[in-house]
């Protein structure tokens, strides 16, 4: 297959002594570009571009410099959702969710590592999976129509309530809220100017990196102001920077869904290979400690929602 | 007590969004609905959500118990005024002016917040501006920092 000539002939160029720097630079300053909430890849690339021309590289050492730092970027928004709760763009909002609870236990340093090694990991399956299916995912792209975008939103908007169990109303409204700033701007099928107001700098909409990092920081600093009266003391300095195996189990299958944890169980009992297999059982502290605020410091992607365990419920003690 | 008030909140902006919607009509359109219909459809959903949350909130409510209504109250207003006044003043200074009430908000003195302001706004402004070549407003200081 001449697929595999050309990645041969292009891993022979990229393993070269410069460009294998140029990558490790590339990926250093992504990452601290990335840091800054606000500028994403897209944004990281565009404003490191100059540099590429700047230093007069050959094509192919500019193009590994500018992929890296794409990577870099995509890493570094991570670091910002994980220790101060401030996404940097809009892929690090969930890391958010899960990272930023763990910091405020101490753990810190572990959801960094793990959310290293688990976008290297993501992205590495991803360029393979680019590279031998990009001819399939190119048809699919174009039989992509209007019926199957409204199954996809319809698909996240049920993800949406799922996901917040215990207070689906809530969710589906903050949903609703979404679309509703969405809407602003101009309207792609009759020309009509939607909730701008007559100014004209409302007319492409409200721009979603800017809402993302508005909603999230403002609220942070208010939920600071109100819960803690001040900002030190939040996230504890951890001593341990590096998830280890068992920590690394947990992406895949969270201690906390029981139904989950007996049909991967029973995967593992199967004859395994003398490496340790993880126990089934969930550890003794409990990873991660469940205090009142870090309800959500698991996967919480593949949590079950938890259902109130009496059946009497008075209208008062509904949680919806 | 908070989820009632979230409740209010969004019958009162479906309210408003109800009311701005019905104007919306194409000129032409060969379509069975128009721009109208989208909103008014949130704006419904929206209120009913909000009819929902004021008649079952939820158990946890401990709205107004501990709350510094005071420092809140100053740095809402201090965001606003952030917002209001960037273009104006410029980045520095904007930014010197928001980081006095929220940083005496968290707690600080007043000349901590400052000094701590002032070299924010100088480092981020030549840090955006002037080594990644992202524009920031530069208002009142124009004639030292450089700028149209």
């Amino acid at each position: 297959m001449e697929t595999l000539q050309y990645l041969m002939t292009g891993f022979g160029v990229a393993l070269s002594t410069t460009n294998l720097m140029v990558a490790a630079i590339g990926a250093l300053v992504g990452t601290i570009v990335g840091m800054l909430p606000g500028l994403g890849p897209i944004n990281g690339v565009a404003i490191l571009m100059p540099l590429a021309f700047a230093l007069k590289l050959p094509a192919e050492t500019a193009l590994i410099l500018l992929a890296a730092v794409y990577m870099g970027c995509e890493f570094g928004g991570r670091i910002s959702s994980i220790l101060l709760n401030v996404p940097g763009d809009a892929g690090a909002i969930m890391t958010a969710l899960d990272g930023y609870p763990m910091a405020r236990q101490g753990l810190g340093g572990v959801a960094l590592s793990i959310s290293a090694w688990s976008s290297f990991v993501g992205s590495f399956i991803a360029t393979c999976g680019i590279v031998m299916f990009a001819p399939l995912l190119a048809r699919w792209a174009l039989a992509f129509g209007p019926a199957e975008y409204f199954a996809l939103l319809c698909f996240a908007f049920a993800c949406i309530t799922g996901l917040m169990g215990d207070a689906p109303v809530k969710a589906a409204l903050a949903a609703v809220i979404g679309l509703s700033l969405a809407s602003v701007g101009l309207d792609s099928n009759s020309g009509v100017y939607r909730f701008t107001g007559g100014d004209v700098h409302l007319s492409d909409g409200i721009q979603f990196i800017v809402l993302v990092i508005g909603l999230f920081s403002i609220s942070e600093i208010l939920l600071m102001l109100e819960q803690h009266h001040s900002a030190t003391g939040i996230i504890k300095a951890t001593g341990r920077a590096l998830f280890n195996f068992k920590e690394l189990t947990y992406t895949w299958c969270p201690p906390s869904a029981p139904r989950w944890w007996a049909s991967w169980s029973a995967c593992c009992r199967a004859p395994a290979p003398p490496s340790p297999a993880p126990s089934p059982t969930p550890p003794k502290n409990g990873w991660p400690a469940r205090t009142a605020g870090s309800a959500r410091a698991t996967s919480a992607a593949w949590r079950r929602p938890r259902r109130p365990t009496t059946r009497r419920r008075s209208a008062r003690s509904c949680r919806c | 007590m908070s989820d009632r008030v979230l409740g209010v909140a969004c019958v009162v902006v479906a309210a408003g969004m109800a009311w701005a919607a019905t104007d919306y009509a194409a000129p032409i359109s060969y379509e069975p609905v128009g721009p109208r219909a989208f909103p008014l459809l949130l704006a419904t959903l929206m209120g009913i959500g909000g009819l929902w949350l004021i008649v079952r909130p939820s158990l946890r409510g401990n709205w107004l118990r501990q709350v510094p209504l005071q420092s809140l109250a100053f740095a809402v207003a201090a965001v606003f005024a952030y917002a209001l006044l960037f273009e104006t003043l410029g980045f520095t200074l904007a930014t010197t002016v928001m980081a006095v009430p929220v940083g005496m908000a968290f707690g600080g003195s007043w000349k901590q917040a400052l000094a701590g302001g002032l070299g924010l706004g100088l480092l981020l402004f030549l840090g955006f501006d002037k080594l990644l070549d992202v524009v920031l407003p530069t208002g009142l200081l124009s004639f030292i920092l450089g700028g149209r």
